[in-house]
């Protein structure tokens, strides 16, 4: 175990914390026969708001749980595809010594137990395939998956037409409008793609076989997964950070919430802080339409970043505020745009200031804290038409909270959406904008604005590496992409998620000690990493059903954290929003449960 | 785009009417129906011992939706026929259903958990060719707990009113899921 003592309360921190977590579980996960299962995940769940504990077998069958608390209850979860789940309570880790706990599993007999068991893309994949043509597909992928997965359990269900026009018709309302000619086809199409008459025998299709489903890597086994329970259950926590106080920060957009988690602590502290609403009505600047209905939403906290004081900055998105919350005395200090509608993603530039995108209204933004200048530039559009609704819109959002207005989803989600920001090493901000498909450089002295096309659909949330390059995921088209901003060259990397094609990669971020980018595996429930000097990816299955992520941070010891954001929450499995840390295996010890530094 | 006609439509649409006069007229006009769907409503269903049922009455204008909170969060609506808890969508009432002038949409809990609930009432479709606002009167009936809550309103197209009415079933609470 590493220790790193920096002060003499963290000294005395730490050793409290080994003292209670010295606990480890340890044996062989076993079928009836006695042969050992690789692959398998051991999740042992501990506390109250919880916190899970993952680790997988060896190709032996042997696992070994570390770090765990002594003298508390665990609820014991075996999972492996294939397998009926092994769920039991109340396991008590002796203080001395590991503690043996050898498991036995059960053989599914029912093939469509097993395909229930398989992440939502495999299902997503049969609807996929459905689609004639590639407008239709793409479009589909990038309205239809940007708050929860598809092909889950809760969107795979057979439903009348009627049913899912009304689905669809809510959707639109909410903002994932589809062309009419396409929703008029996705009933029929999706009905016949996930009838379990068809679905489950080509789900799957030789499951009893060795090769069905097979186990990950030994690197990846020697991981660890951590997920900590986390807000309400209607939480959405949308984005989140690990500052470098080591604590976790993350926004719940549906309660307005700040949430600040401390892993040194077992079992994860967690704290909130209410973000003021002032006079912000339910809904905010989206109140009109169509609201989640167990939504607590007024000003929408989004995402969040730290500055260089340690300070954090939240884009406010249907309150149209940044807000600032200040760890020294928790207190928080709102600013509100001076123009344009639904702040988005921030980036901080090494001066400070802050830079976001605004994604309704098709703006950038700029703030200065120093000197409380703003600055908003308009993006261009493709077209006179585009700009005209553009310009349009800040008065009908006006208009919608006088008069009744069908805002709509927009066909197809046409206008273009301002999405994922970041600084270049030299200082230059860039930008994606979703929906239109494109890049831009924004110079950030002179405010100038470069559109560049991507040569695939959907860039989402991205990142530069230390030598400069930027790393876009191509949210409709499967892949990753590195753009070199001095040759203007991409060179695109399809993601490797069986079945191909079927994932939806929402952001990454680069791990700058390595250049090593970690990609969200948004619709199959995994985190992807991409070796950027070998050129090569390595996918992490993660724990829980409806894993639905959209942001990723690095710890200092390299471990990499991630918040499950499915919106609903209800479709999560258990239903119980977290944040998640994945320790990768090539750190060999995970050590305890606390981050020990 | 269709931002933009909507808005040409509504601009050319607001003309010079007495604005006051027809919106206290339409206020008394949707209040009469409101009350009209309560004393239906109040026909039509006895009251329920044990559980919790939730019902909706509309007329044949339009399809309004039910959607029920429950205490984790989790709603009953006609896309979520059942939540964790056991509530479950007995009845999606559309323009297509055929019913005899009242239409009750009814969401129940047989065993309902303690805690809060929360009742939204959305309007995302006409039946008729009304445009929007298009309001549509409604009556609510909560039977939980052994007491009577009712509510009755009017919304208006494509409007979702997240909460019109919130309530309470005692007890202790239950071991999360
Ligand atoms: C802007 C976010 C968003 C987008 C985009 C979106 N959904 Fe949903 N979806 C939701 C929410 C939120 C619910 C739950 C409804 C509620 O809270 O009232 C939901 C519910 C559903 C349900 C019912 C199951 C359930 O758990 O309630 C289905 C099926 C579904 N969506 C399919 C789709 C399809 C198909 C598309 C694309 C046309 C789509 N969704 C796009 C947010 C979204």
């Amino acid at each position: 175990m590493k220790i790193s003592i920096r002060t003499a309360t963290c000294l005395s921190c730490i050793l409290l914390t080994s003292a209670a977590h010295a606990a480890v579980f340890q044996g062989v996960v076993a079928d009836e026969q006695g042969t050992g299962i690789a692959g398998a995940m051991v999740t042992f769940r501990f506390g109250e708001p919880f916190q899970e504990r993952t680790v997988f077998t060896d190709d032996a069958g042997a696992y070994a749980a570390t770090g765990l608390p002594a003298g508390t209850n665990h609820l014991l979860r075996v999972r492996r595809i294939g397998w009926k789940d092994l769920i039991s309570g109340g396991h008590l880790a002796s203080e001395d010594g590991a503690t043996a706990l050898d498991l036995t599993m059960v053989r599914h007999t029912d093939p469509a137990e097993v395909a229930a068991q398989l992440p939502a893309n495999h299902w997503y994949a049969l609807l996929l395939e459905k689609f004639d043509n590639e407008y239709h597909r793409e479009q589909f992928v990038r309205q239809c998956t940007y708050c929860h997965q598809q092909g889950n359990a809760a969107t795979r269900i057979v439903r009348d037409t009627q049913e899912w026009e009304k689905v669809l018709a809510l959707m639109a309302r909410m903002g994932g409008g589809l062309d009419a000619d396409l929703a008029a086809r996705v009933p029929e199409l999706i009905n016949a793609a996930y009838d379990p008459e068809v679905a489950v025998p080509a789900l799957t299709q030789g499951w009893q076989e060795p090769g069905f489903a097979p186990p990950p890597s030994p690197e990846v086994r020697r991981s660890v997964i951590d997920e900590y329970q986390l807000g309400a259950r209607s939480s959405m926590q949308h984005d989140m950070i690990v500052h470098p106080s080591g604590h976790i920060y993350s926004v719940d957009m549906s309660s307005d919430t700040l949430f600040r988690m401390d892993p040194s602590i077992p079992g994860g502290k967690r704290e909130w802080f209410s973000i003021p609403r002032e006079e912000v009505p339910l809904g905010g600047v989206m109140g009109s339409g169509a609201l989640p209905s167990n939504t607590e939403m007024h000003v929408g906290p989004h995402s969040l970043q730290v500055d260089p004081k340690g300070r954090v900055w939240i884009t406010l998105a249907t309150g149209n505020r940044l807000a600032m919350f200040d760890p020294s005395d928790a207190s928080f200090q709102i600013e509100p745009l001076p123009a344009g509608i639904y702040p988005h993603t921030l980036r901080i530039d090494d001066r400070g200031r802050i830079w976001y995108t605004i994604a309704v209204s098709n703006h950038f933004g700029m703030y200065n804290p120093e000197n409380g200048r703003h600055e908003v530039v308009r993006l261009p559009a493709r077209s006179f038409g585009e700009e005209v609704a553009l310009r349009l819109l800040p008065f009908v959002f006006w208009l919608s909270q006088h008069v009744d207005l069908d805002l709509g989803g927009g066909e197809g989600g046409g206008l273009p959406v301002p999405y994922g920001v970041d600084i270049a090493p030299n200082g230059d901000v860039w930008f994606s904008q979703l929906n239109a498909h494109r890049i831009g450089r924004i110079d950030p002295e002179t405010l100038e604005v470069t559109m560049i096309d991507t040569p695939f659909t959907a860039p989402r949330r991205m990142r530069f590496d230390s030598k400069g390059n930027l790393w876009i995921p191509g949210f409709s088209s499967n892949l990753l992409s590195r753009f070199d901003p001095q040759t203007l060259e991409f060179k695109n990397f399809e993601l490797p998620i069986e079945p191909l094609g079927s994932e939806t990669p929402y952001s990454l971020n680069v791990d700058l000690s390595t250049d090593t980018v970690w990609i969200c595996g948004t619709n199959s429930d995994t985190l992807i990493s991409f070796d950027s000097a070998a050129e090569e990816f390595t996918v992490y299955p993660l724990p829980t059903r409806s894993t639905y992520t959209r942001d990723i941070d690095f710890d200092r010891d390299g471990a990499v954290w991630t918040s499950n954001s499915n919106a609903p929450a209800w479709q999560i499995e258990t239903g119980v929003p977290r944040v998640l840390r994945l320790i990768p295996g090539r750190h060999q010890d995970p050590g305890t449960t606390s981050s020990t530094r | 785009m269709r931002i933009v006609t909507t808005l040409a439509a509504l601009l050319l649409l607001h003309g010079c009417t007495d604005e006051a006069q027809e919106a206290a007229a339409l206020a008394a006009r949707l209040e009469q129906e409101a009350s009209g769907l309560s004393a239906a409503l109040a026909q039509h269903s006895a009251p329920q011992p044990g559980g919790v049922v939730v019902r909706l009455a509309f007329g044949e204008e339009a399809d309004l939706d039910l959607y029920v909170t429950d205490p984790l969060m989790d709603t009953v609506y006609f896309a979520r026929h059942e939540s964790r808890t056991g509530g479950r969508i007995v009845s999606d009432i559309r323009c297509e259903t055929p019913t005899e002038g009242l239409r009750i949409e009814e969401i129940r809990f047989d065993a309902p958990w303690p805690g809060r609930y929360r009742v939204g009432v959305d309007h995302p479709k006409r039946c008729d060719d009304a445009r929007a606002p298009a309001p549509s009167a409604y009556a609510l009936t909560v039977f939980a707990d052994g007491e009577v809550h009712e509510k009755r309103g009017s919304v208006n197209l494509q409007r979702f009113e997240v909460i019109v009415l919130e309530f309470e079933v005692k007890g202790e609470p239950n071991e999360a899921t």
